[in-house]
């Protein structure tokens, strides 16, 4: 049990990292760093898919011909398909990143502060923005 | 010729997205473009939709010309193509309704990128519903939630933008979530496809990791879903998004969550998996009443109009959830009945209401509603009949939907859950006549006249099909029971020896 844990370290660094993104927009009552903790949060799946196709030992994929004229093992490959699913990953996670931040300088814009506590107090009715929080 | 249509519904949104910001300097050319363009999406999806239901055939497109496993693949069954006409439906009504309503809320200089992204969250539902691999679903997703998140924050309100930094960070979650799955599902099985996933599941060794995945799973479509204890996000997301983009919103957005998870199930996994894997049924039942009495009561409580619809919307989302946490035949029918009646109902509601915002203002509270149904009768009385729909007057979609939903509970000896779902809709009559009352009963001196006839034509086409479907069971018979008997005979085809999973019928208290 242990040391299947720790053969598959990376997938410990994964949920480490997922969970800090979680507690980071559970926690911070900052916007900003709310988006810090969705972007951690992208990351951690980044690299769970990632470091889920590395094979050790595995060389890189490319066609075979080539691949025996360097001299290289083909038998043994590394997966590429969840690094060209990431890669698709890293740009919705950017586009979001990009959306999120420019709907925080709108927030900003509008209420001087991206703290929630200060905006909560901003807001016209009490009762009916309840919800922000 | 057929199977070429699902891509050609997703792409061609897609591709004169950027068209309505590259060629036009004012809102009218865009419009024109999108109105095009949706027409077309439209067509399309009714001839096919038409096609399917008379053939029974799947449509099948392979990206590329590359063959499944390997490639990208577009399948296209009833239940696909019903909520392809449902989206394409709701999204051509609500852009004729935005014509008058969008360049008074949005102002004139930004109405092209309004009207790219609505083309764009279009094509990112249209995609959702029509692909058959995993990865490419939740590349979709993010599509039509990232143009969502941006359209909310045209919202002319100073929280409208909060709300969508909100919605964007907890929609994010639940997408993220939904990736996380999918890697664990591919890395036990090698494949996006989800046919082939459907056949290299059973074969699995051992299944606890399959547990976490859908777990996960679950997770992060309750969350899209906006069912009770993560449904933060929808009220602000509803009532502050402009009124020529709420209606299109509210019928279609959170159902996105419950269509990929009824996918998923169907699809991927058996459908019985919600008695298959433990405390499933359980957990569903449980969220599922919980947002019907909360959503109910939040209704009652607000006074702010479109917060009160985007509550009751939450309980209906808990109708839904009910049906399906039933795990029979019968339930999944009332699901999808319910599905498309709330889509209907709702989306009526929110043109109505949007009609009078055109005179009131985006505001609408109890108050400022007083005495207008006399002000504007049309859209007034269009707003009294798809509120009587939510609450289940009969001669609405509304009854249809609650009769077959009492029918699949009673089917099931569920007696208590009949009487949830009944007081619930009378309290739901509570918060719907506070809204009549509002309108017809009270006296006013507010000056405003009729709104725009655009908008009172859109509101009247929507309400005409909530009287029509509260008249024929047509989504009944030809579409849910069908959806859910061919996902229950699949299931006898494919594995007849997990028969002894039948609802356990001791677990109801």
């Amino acid at each position: 049990m242990i040391s299947a844990l720790f053969s598959h370290y990376h997938l410990l660094v994964c949920i480490l990292l997922f969970s800090l993104g979680l507690c980071a927009i559970w926690m911070s009552h900052n916007l900003i760093r709310q988006l810090i903790g969705l972007s951690l949060l992208q990351g951690s799946v980044l690299l769970f898919y990632v470091s889920a196709g590395k094979i050790l030992g595995g060389k890189i994929p490319i066609f075979e011909a080539i691949a025996v004229k360097a001299g290289q093992d083909t038998q043994l490959y590394s997966n590429p398909v969840p690094q060209v699913l990431m890669l698709t990953a890293i740009v919705v996670g950017v586009a979001t990143l990009a959306l999120g931040l420019s709907l925080a300088v709108r927030v900003y814009s509008a209420y001087q502060t991206v703290e929630e506590d200060q905006i909560s107090t901003q807001l016209p009715q009490k009762n009916e923005a309840a919800d922000v929080e | 010729m057929w199977n070429e249509i699902p891509a050609l519904l997703v792409f061609l949104p897609l591709l004169m997205a950027p068209l309505c910001v590259i060629l036009s300097r004012n809102g009218r050319f865009a419009w024109l473009v999108a109105i095009l363009t949706l027409g077309i999406v439209f067509g399309l999806s009714a001839t096919s939709f038409r096609h399917i239901l008379i053939t029974g055939e799947e449509l099948r497109y392979h990206m590329g010309g590359w063959l499944p496993p390997a490639g990208i693949e577009y399948r296209v069954d009833l239940l696909a193509v019903s909520m392809q006409l449902l989206i394409s439906g709701a999204a051509l009504l609500n852009l004729i309704f935005a014509l008058p309503a969008a360049p008074k809320e949005i102002g004139r200089n930004r109405l092209p990128y309004f009207y790219t992204l609505y083309l764009l969250m279009v094509s990112g539902a249209l995609g959702i519903v029509s692909t058959n691999d995993v990865f490419n679903l939740y590349v979709f997703v993010e599509i039509a939630s990232l143009a969502t998140y941006a359209l909310i924050a045209f919202g002319e309100d100073k929280r409208a933008p909060l709300a969508a930094l909100r919605y964007l960070i907890l929609g994010t979650i639940g997408a993220t979530f939904l990736l996380l799955a999918i890697g664990i599902v591919y890395l036990l099985t090698g494949t996006l496809n989800i046919d082939d996933m459907a056949q290299l599941l059973p074969q699995l060794p051992q299944k606890t990791a399959l547990v976490a995945a859908f777990a996960l799973f679950l997770l992060g479509m309750l969350l899209k879903m906006g069912a009770f204890p993560l449904h933060a996000w929808l009220p602000n997301a509803y009532a502050l998004a402009p009124s020529a983009l709420a209606p299109y919103m509210v019928s279609i957005a959170s159902k996105l969550g419950l269509y990929i998870f009824l996918r998923i199930i169907i699809s991927v996994t058996d459908i019985n998996v919600i008695h298959t894997i433990p405390y499933v049924s359980d957990l569903l039942r449980f969220i599922a009443i919980a947002s019907i009495v909360l959503g109910t009561a939040s209704a009652i409580e607000t006074r702010n109009i479109r917060r009160l619809f985007a509550f009751s919307s939450i309980s209906h989302m808990g109708y839904m959830l009910l049906a399906v946490s039933l795990g029979t035949e019968q339930g999944l029918s009332a699901a999808l009945t319910h599905l498309a009646n709330h889509a209907v109902m709702s989306g009526t509601l929110f043109l109505a209401l949007g009609g009078i915002s055109y005179r009131v203002g985006h505001e609408l509270t109890l108050e400022n509603l007083r005495g207008l149904g006399r002000r504007m009768p049309l859209s007034g009385f269009a707003c009294v009949i798809a509120s009587f729909g939510l609450v289940g007057i009969p001669l609405t979609a509304g009854f249809m939907s609650k009769w077959y939903l009492m029918a699949a509970l009673y089917g099931n000896q569920h007696y208590w859950l009949m009487a949830v779902v009944l007081l619930t809709s009378l309290f739901a009559l509570v918060y719907v006549w506070r809204v009549v009352e509002a309108l017809y009963f009270s006296t006013s001196s507010q000056p405003y006249g009729e709104a725009h006839p655009v908008l009172v034509l859109t509101g009247w086409v929507g309400v005409v099909l909530v009287i029509w479907l509260g008249c024929s069971a047509v989504i009944q018979q030809r579409i849910s029971q069908p959806i859910a008997a061919n996902a229950y005979l699949q299931h006898l085809v494919t594995e007849p020896d997990n028969q002894k999973t039948e609802p356990d019928k001791s677990d109801v208290e």
